[in-house]
């Protein structure tokens, strides 16, 4: 352990501090950055790694203690005077501006100019082409508008424009939290190929395997605090989680317990819907927890919503041996299919965050406690109370406002509206994203008791990791179709679901729709 | 428990207090019927208006439906019996406006401000064929029943009163329900089930008839009729709401304050005559109470926030 900051770091913060209304987000953390090494902050959320990034970007200025950057005092005065000293940052929420072009965003304020001071447009698509080149970047068009980009290619862009601007140390906020994997690992070898270049690295990420894979250095946050900085590899998995969350963490994946029954509870036949989903069958059962892989935009995301009525659908889809029409919402709540949906964005969780929790897990049901339309408080009551103290939402106050809550307790607020509901079909779509470790462990938790009960789960999640580890099958979709179906019998690992992914895309000849 | 309400009610009893001390007479029953009479359209207007805010909308067109209103009460209002019959013509083309706006808002996803706009510019031409200029009248005993008492309080306090008694039983209705659900994330609420086309359809259709409403109050109140009345309420109305603490993000506010902040925006203009300053003080008075209100409400949410953050473990 290595705590002291070194002389020699192209970045060291010496004891910063910053506090929030009486609320310390940073408390006397020291922390430094060698040229060409790539240092990983990792932590839960609300443990003062995006405070950190923003101190680092002049976004916000330390109470007390100070940042050395090449040596000198470093106080930007915002990420504009950052990024002019030599500092890529691509921050957790994606600053690029979405009614500009990729090659006006990637090139924002360093954009070359004509004689008379205008932007030079050839030459800056030129330009940009060349560092999509550079950075092996494809399928991105540099004339597109970012509003137009689905967010893993907005990610991409964000990321492009960081590196493009060659600077000394890169700072990579959950960068991957949007990525497939194809994707995180083109990241990887970007990141890699940069610190070979002498570029220092802070890389933040929730994947810990992903640290693992890349880091040289690690340091830990805690409330605000530093915990400590190990080599990689210097801590054990388990020891690692441990300072990470201060307590022992039973495990991140609570293991797959047989609670399958033969009952098919959902079916699909020929399920077409957009232009993403050409033809899909699919069957799920009763306490089963059917993983979804594949790659970005391969209808996983056109499957879910049809299946929950908010896209147009053709084919058939059966509920408990009973086929359903579904085309609204509501008529997937009818027929006892529920939806908890972490949007592209995560502005949302379809959490309705001005209202209260009460008021939220009884939306859906609001005809069970209502007569002539006038709500029962009572019977309101009586009907989210359980919900709440089972899921252990937050403080357990069904007045709080779910806008308050931690992103942990919104989601399980997400879940439980659709346990009361009467919703036997779970469709989970990217439950995970953004989550620390803490909340997912409980999450997954719940997800097991829940599969014991005899809930059937639709699991969508871009971490491969985690569908390994979560569900007791795993589809793996590709153009529409489901190309492999593979039985998670304890033989299934990462790679061959990657292989699964990545062999549909060369059998079929478009390798690389995003990234080679 | 949101404070906004009590901020709006705050400034509306600051705004009395003065007015008292000013005019010393304020306390009679006269004066206290003047203050309610001169109120009662504006909270209407500002019960509608409130809804929409709710559902992140807005909508111009109730001025277009006021003025429609007094022009069809002053031209057809003749003879008892008929005020009757032609109130719900009022409320019924009230109803009509609003809910051709819902429809267009909810099914055709058009923008509430273009279309308010343009329904606002319609029901305004409207009123103009009715009645081209300002005139017509109200039959007194129809028209004196809204500065009358009943059991000891002034009718317009009634009608107030039961608005807010409407209100805290439509607070608890499904509707009501969806309506903040819908305010507070659209997508989100359409997940949890919500019929987002119905809902804005019955959030218009009520903003209509609120406007409606509004203009027979109005038109009872000067005894006549004016086509062009309306285009000057609009904003007192939102204002109203406003100040009350309804965000216009939607999703949170509420009916109580919005009364708070009509009678604070009355109040502004009888504290003006009171001190015998020329009415351009009263826009400027408005305001400024607007920016003390918002001002007021966000800093103490965030003050609460700050209390909460501290207390959490």
């Amino acid at each position: 352990m290595s705590r002291q900051a070194n002389e020699s770091g192209i970045l060291s913060a010496r004891g910063v501090s910053k506090s929030f209304g009486g609320v310390a987000a940073l408390h006397d953390v020291s922390f430094d950055v060698l040229p060409g090494e790539i240092h990983a902050l990792v932590g839960e959320n609300g443990a003062g790694k995006s405070t950190l990034v923003k101190i680092i970007a002049g976004a916000l200025s330390p109470d007390a203690g100070e940042v050395l950057f090449k040596g000198d005092p470093f106080k930007p005065s915002d990420p504009g005077a950052a990024a002019e000293a030599g500092i890529g940052i691509v921050f957790q929420e994606l600053p690029l501006i979405p009614d500009l072009t990729v090659a006006e965003n990637v090139f924002f304020d360093r954009q070359p100019l004509t004689r008379v001071r205008t932007v030079a447009r050839r030459r800056l698509r030129a330009e940009c082409v060349e560092a999509f080149e550079r950075f092996s970047l494809t399928g991105i068009d540099p004339e597109a508008q970012v509003r137009d980009l689905s967010v893993a290619s907005r990610q991409l862009v964000a990321i492009l424009k960081a590196l493009a601007a060659d600077p000394s140390l890169l700072v990579l906020d959950e960068a991957t939290a949007a990525l497939g994997p194809s994707e995180v690992t083109w990241l990887l070898e970007q990141v890699r190929a940069a610190a070979e270049a002498g570029v220092a690295v802070i890389y933040i990420s929730h994947r810990l395997a992903e640290i693992a894979d890349i880091c040289q250095r690690l340091t830990v946050l805690r409330n605000g605090e530093s915990v400590g900085s190990w080599r990689n590899g210097e801590l054990e998995s388990e020891e690692l989680v441990r300072a990470i969350l201060g307590r022992r963490l039973g495990q991140l994946y609570p293991g797959i317990p047989p609670t399958v029954k033969p009952k098919v509870m959902l079916e699909t036949k020929g399920l077409r819907a957009g232009r993403r989903l050409r033809n899909l069958d699919l069957q799920v059962k009763e306490g089963e927890i059917l993983g979804i892989a594949g790659l970005e935009g391969q209808g996983q995301l056109e499957l879910i919503l049809s299946l929950y009525g908010m896209l147009t659908s053709h084919g058939s889809i059966f509920v408990d041996g009973v086929e359903h029409r579904i085309n609204s919402p509501r008529d997937a709540l009818r027929a006892g299919i529920g939806l908890a949906l972490v949007p592209e964005d995560r502005k949302t969780e379809g959490l309705l965050p001005t209202l209260t929790i009460r008021e939220n897990l009884a939306l859906p049901v609001l005809h069970r406690v209502s007569h002539l339309g006038y709500i029962s408080s009572q019977k309101e009551a009586e009907l989210v109370g359980p919900t709440i103290h089972r899921l252990n939402i937050g403080r357990q106050d069904p007045s709080q406002l779910a806008g308050d809550l931690s992103g942990g307790n919104q989601q399980k607020v997400v879940v439980g509206k659709f346990l009361i509901s009467g919703a036997r079909v779970l469709l989970l779509y990217d439950l995970t994203r953004g989550v620390d470790v803490g909340a997912k462990a409980e999450m997954f938790l719940t997800l097991n008791e829940l599969a014991a009960e005899g809930y059937s789960m639709l699991f969508y999640s871009s971490d491969v990791t985690e569908l390994v580890n979560v569900a007791h099958r795993i589809v793996v979709m590709f153009d529409g179709l489901v190309c492999a179906d593979l039985l998670n019998d304890g033989s299934l690992d990462e790679e061959m679901i990657v292989a699964h992914m990545l062999n549909a895309a060369d059998r079929t000849g478009v390798v690389g729709s995003l990234v080679r | 428990m949101d404070v906004r309400p009590g901020i709006a009610w705050a400034l509306a009893i600051v705004l009395f207090v003065v007015y008292a001390l000013q005019q010393h007479d304020v306390l009679s029953r006269l004066q206290l019927t003047d203050l309610c009479s001169a109120t009662v359209f504006l909270v209407a207007l500002g019960l509608g208006e409130g809804l929409v805010l709710l559902t992140r909308g807005i909508d111009l067109s109730i001025g277009g439906v006021l003025s429609m209103g007094t022009a069809i009460a002053a031209t057809h209002f003749v003879s008892p019996g008929t005020e009757l019959l032609w109130s719900s013509v009022i409320i019924v083309a009230g109803a009509g406006v609003g809910v051709l706006n819902g429809a267009l808002i909810g099914i055709l996803k058009l923008q509430p401000f273009i279309v308010t706009l343009a329904t606002w510019s319609i029901v305004s031409g409207v009123a103009l064929l009715i009645l081209p200029i300002q005139g017509g009248s109200i039959p007194p005993h129809f028209a004196s029943w809204i500065n009358q008492s009943s059991l000891g309080l002034p009718n317009a306090a009634w009608i107030i009163l039961a608005m807010v008694a409407g209100w805290s039983w439509f607070k608890r209705t499904r509707l009501c329900r969806r309506i903040y659900a819908l305010g507070s994330d659209p997508e989100g609420a359409a997940i949890a089930g919500v019929n987002t086309r119905s809902t804005l359809i019955a959030v218009y259709g009520m903003a209509g008839v609120c406007a409606a409403v509004g203009s027979i109050l109005y038109a009872m109140l000067t005894a006549s009729g004016d086509p062009t009345v309306g285009n000057g309420e609009i904003l007192p109305a939102v204002t109203a709401v406003v100040i009350g603490g309804t965000s216009l993000y939607g999703g949170s506010g509420g009916f109580v304050g919005t009364v708070g902040g009509a009678f604070a925006l009355t109040l502004i203009a009888d504290v003006v005559f009171a001190f015998n300053l020329t009415s351009y003080w009263q826009q400027l008075a408005d305001g400024v109470v607007l920016i003390i209100a918002v001002l007021a409400g966000g800093a103490v949410r965030s003050m609460r926030l700050r209390r909460a953050a501290l207390r959490a473990p």
